[in-house]
This record gives structure tokens, C-alpha cells and sequence, in this order.
């Protein structure tokens, strides 16, 4: 006999052949009444397993209700919260990005030419650079690490240094590098030679393993053929012309005013007579024109001046 | 079948009074299934409650091909399943516990033994194969006729069959030790009557 129809037997689920089958079986042996009496137990007794309290389904669907509105609302405010969250995260991460960027990124030269004018540069330290006529300085966006280093690769130019011991400024021209904390002073490239002129302030000067200490007043002129380095008095204050405007001379030589007014005014001017060099003059031109301080010079020594192409000839 | 896959259409769609209508239908049958397997009212009706908001919120739609009654069996049998697992049997054998003392009997003795019967019962219950439990749960707590169930679980009388005689052959396995002293408690009980 199956379990099968033992059990359709017991749910009376069995058909009346099967009725009969089981009426044999029973009366076969009295193991077989054991067996359904045992069927039957199990089958009775796991009735109480269920709950014969089970909720009413008008009132669970009512529970159901509100907990699927209470998710609704608090999965809603987490959706709003989870994307202001990332909101915030994008924002963050873009403006700690873009800051480490700016500040691990190679910093980027600058490089300012001048033309038939000056022109004043502020570095990123505050120093400030008086830039001459036709010359070329070159410089970071910021000075990054210990150091503020940048060059003057043509031309002149005069320096007020912010102080700053942390960080020395370093001037590089052609072969010679200056070396400063704090001061001012003017740097000259010329073609055989640099020239570097303190104002105010220390500064060390240093060519290939020669190494000088100029104080204010002091000047010196390094050759790029190597001469030995060596200081020498500053003897005028016409080296600042360019952005003072203007031309101090006291006690000056005729030759050496002429110097500075060929440069200045980019003309040639050119002394014929040996005898009128070494005039001395003690005047002050102040935004004067090259034809004023021609007229002054004229009338100060008594002397001849002509104009032949583009020469000034004094006589 | 034809209304079947409307019925799942429907709910797929969202049609909330096709879903309420549904919730209503079965809420009874499903709580009393999880029931079986948790020994707590409360438990129960929230598995059922879980189950339902899977569906409702579309984080599961009902399979194309599903058979509405046997996918909701299932679903909670697992519900129920995942959250003993993650409850441990503990809180859930003292319930039992405090359930089955509920129960009378005519003497102490068999009250003991029917405890036992119960539980022994309630293990062999709780290991019996998703679908064999599915089908002796309709049978038995949801009082359906095997064509009935056959109709709801879109399967086969002949299944139905058995499965029925797997689960109570199972069953029978489990308590095959008790048995014989039972019977004889009971025969005594009832002779004494």
C-alpha cells in the first residue's frame, strides 16, 4: 500500500476502489492499522502547528499600507540626502583636486620683453622689477620650495628684493648669479660683461667658482672672458636713470654723462675734442628732453654742438 | 492561465486594486505558512508584509510565467527562511516552547510527550522541500481539496498526491521512535475514557 493512497484515505481525497484496497490492507495485518493510526497522528497533531490566530486581512493590508508609505517617505528622504551627499563628495573632490593640482604642478615661466619702453614687473613674492628697455627677464608664477630663482637673460634691470631669509632670491644672467635676501640693486647685461650695482642691502655675487659681497654703494663688473671678480666704488648714480627718470650728475665727467644720455635717448653722441672729456658737471635733469640737456650743456661749458646724419658732434 | 497573466500584468503595471484584492486573498494563508516555519505571529506578518512591499515597490515583478499562488508560497518560505537564519533558531524554539505549553492534554504525561510530538513534528516540518511543504501547508492549514491546490499551484492532482505522501512519509520518519509510545498513551488516555 503507498503512502500515496494511505493519505488520500485519511484527507478523504480517495476513491472508492481505493476505499476498498485499504479495507483489505487493514484487514490483512494489524501493522497495517499501526501504520495508518500512526499516519493519522501525525497527520492530527500537525494541525496545531498553524496559528488559528491569524490576523485579519482588512487590518494587515491597512499595516501594509502604512509601512509601505512610512519606506516610501524615508527611502525618499535618503534618495534627496544620497544625492546631496554626492553632491557634496563632487564638490569637494573637484576643490581638492583643482588645489593640489595648483599646488603640485610644475610652476610656469613668464617671460616679459621689452621694446622701445620700460616696464615694471611685480613677482609673485611682491618684488619688483624695473625693467630697461630691450631686455628679457624670465620668472615663475610662484616660487615654489625653498628658493626664488629667476633670470635676466638681456638687458637691465633694477631689483627691490621683498626680504624673505627663508627663501633667498637668485638672479641668474649669462654667466654670474646674484644671490640676495633682501635689497635692492641694479643688473646690467652687456655683451662682454654683467654689471651689478647695490643700492641698498647685500648682495653675493657669484661667477663660476669666484664668489663677491657687495654693500651699498660697491659695484662690479664680471667679464664673460673670466677676469678675476673685483668691486669697485660706485662712482654716479646715472646707472637708474631709466626709471627714475632722471640724471644726476655730480661731478660727472663730460664722456661718462654722454655714455648714459647714447644710452638713454638711443642716439650717438660723440666728443671730437680730447679737452672736453673730463669736464666736470654737477646738475640734476629731471624728465628733461635730449635737446633740453643738450641746450644746458651747451650753455654750462660754452660748447659747439653740431648734428651730422645721425651723430651729435660736440666741439 | 489566461487570467493569470492578466493577474500578473496587472500587478506589474501597478494596479493597486488588483494588488489590495490579491493581499487580502492570500494574507491568511501566506501569514499561517510563515507561521509554521517562525512560531511567531508578528514575524510572520511582517515576512508576508516584506514580500508584498518587494512586489509593490517593483523590486521584483512577478515572472511572466509565474503561477501567482506557488511564487507567493515561495517567496515567503524563503523570507522566513532568511530571517531565522539571520535570527538564529534560539528566539524562535522559545516560542515554540511557550506555544506548544498552550496545548492541552488530559495528564501531565501526555502533555510532555505531545510537546514532544510537536516538536519533533515542527523539525520535520521545517525540513521538508520548499515545494512538499508549500503543498501539505494547503492541504492541511488551508484545508484545500488536492484538486483545489492542484488548480492554485498550477500543477497536477497527481503531484499533489505525492506530495502529500512524501510529506507525511517524511515526517513519519522523523517520529518513527515516538510513535509507538504515543500511540499506546493515547489508546490508554482513550480507554480510560
Amino acid at each position: 500500500m503507498t503512502d500515496e493512497i494511505i493519505i488520500k484515505f485519511l484527507l478523504e481525497e480517495s476513491s472508492e476502489g481505493e476505499n476498498k484496497q485499504i479495507e483489505t490492507w487493514l484487514a490483512a495485518d494489524a501493522k497495517n492499522q499501526k501504520y495508518l493510526q500512526e499516519m493519522q497522528l501525525i497527520w492530527e497533531t500537525s494541525k496545531s502547528l498553524g496559528s488559528l490566530n491569524l490576523a485579519d486581512e482588512n487590518i494587515a493590508w491597512e499595516n501594509f499600507k502604512a509601512k509601505a508609505d512610512e519606506r516610501k517617505a524615508s527611502q525618499a528622504k535618503q534618495n534627496s540626502l544620497y544625492w546631496l551627499k554626492i553632491a557634496a563628495s563632487l564638490v569637494l573632490i573637484s576643490v581638492v583636486g583643482w588645489l593640489g593640482y595648483q599646488y603640485f604642478k610644475a610652476p610656469e615661466m613668464i617671460t616679459i620683453q621689452t621694446a622701445a619702453t620700460i616696464d615694471t614687473v611685480i613677482l609673485p613674492d611682491g618684488s619688483v622689477v624695473k625693467l630697461n628697455k630691450y631686455s628679457v627677464l624670465n620668472y615663475p608664477d610662484r616660487f615654489k620650495g625653498g628658493k626664488r630663482e629667476i633670470s635676466l637673460s638681456k638687458g637691465e634691470a633694477f631689483f627691490t628684493i621683498t626680504p624673505d631669509a627663508e627663501k633667498p632670491f637668485t638672479i641668474q644672467t649669462n654667466d654670474i648669479k646674484i644671490r640676495v635676501i633682501g635689497t635692492s640693486f641694479n643688473v646690467k647685461c652687456g655683451k662682454n660683461e654683467t654689471e651689478v650695482i647695490v643700492a641698498t642691502g647685500n648682495v653675493k655675487v657669484t661667477q663660476k667658482n669666484e664668489e663677491i659681497n657687495l654693500k651699498p654703494g660697491e659695484k662690479v663688473t664680471a667679464y664673460h672672458q673670466n677676469v678675476k671678480l673685483q668691486k669697485q666704488p660706485v662712482e654716479d648714480q646715472l646707472y637708474n636713470y631709466y626709471f627714475t627718470k632722471t640724471f644726476v650728475a655730480n661731478g660727472t665727467p663730460l664722456w661718462r654723462l654722454v655714455e648714459v644720455l647714447n644710452e638713454a635717448y638711443g642716439v650717438t653722441i660723440v666728443i671730437k675734442n680730447d679737452k672736453l672729456k673730463n669736464l666736470q658737471l654737477t646738475s640734476t635733469f629731471k624728465n628733461e628732453s635730449l635737446d633740453q640737456i643738450l641746450v644746458v650743456l651747451q650753455e654750462t661749458f660754452n660748447l659747439k654742438i653740431s648734428r651730422e646724419n645721425k651723430l651729435i658732434i660736440i666741439n | 492561465m489566461e487570467a493569470e497573466i492578466n493577474l500578473i500584468h496587472q500587478i506589474n503595471t501597478g494596479n493597486q486594486l488588483v494588488f489590495e484584492k490579491l493581499f487580502k486573498q492570500y494574507f491568511k494563508v501566506l501569514q499561517n505558512y510563515a507561521f509554521t516555519i517562525l512560531k511567531d505571529l508578528d514575524v510572520a506578518e511582517e515576512m508576508v508584509q516584506n514580500v508584498f512591499l518587494k512586489i509593490w515597490e517593483k523590486q521584483e515583478k512577478l515572472p511572466q510565467d509565474a503561477v501567482v499562488a506557488s511564487y507567493l508560497y515561495k517567496s515567503v518560505y524563503h523570507e522566513s527562511l532568511n530571517w531565522l537564519r539571520h535570527e538564529k533558531v534560539k528566539a524562535s524554539h522559545q516560542q515554540h516552547t511557550l506555544y506548544s505549553m498552550k496545548n492541552e492534554s488530559d495528564s501531565a504525561e501526555g502533555r510532555i510527550k505531545m510537546n514532544q510530538l510537536q516538536e519533533q513534528l515542527q523539525k520535520a516540518l521545517n525540513e521538508l522541500p520548499q515545494q512538499c511543504r508549500t503543498i501539505f501547508q494547503m492541504s492541511r492549514f488551508d484545508e484545500l481539496r488536492y484538486r483545489e491546490i492542484a488548480e492554485e499551484l498550477g500543477i497536477s492532482v497527481k503531484t499533489v498526491e505525492n506530495q502529500m505522501g512524501k510529506a507525511l512519509r517524511l515526517m513519519r520518519l522523523k517520529l518513527v521512535e515516538f510513535l509507538p509510545v504515543l500511540i499506546g498513551l493515547i489508546n490508554s488516555i482513550f480507554i480510560l475514557k
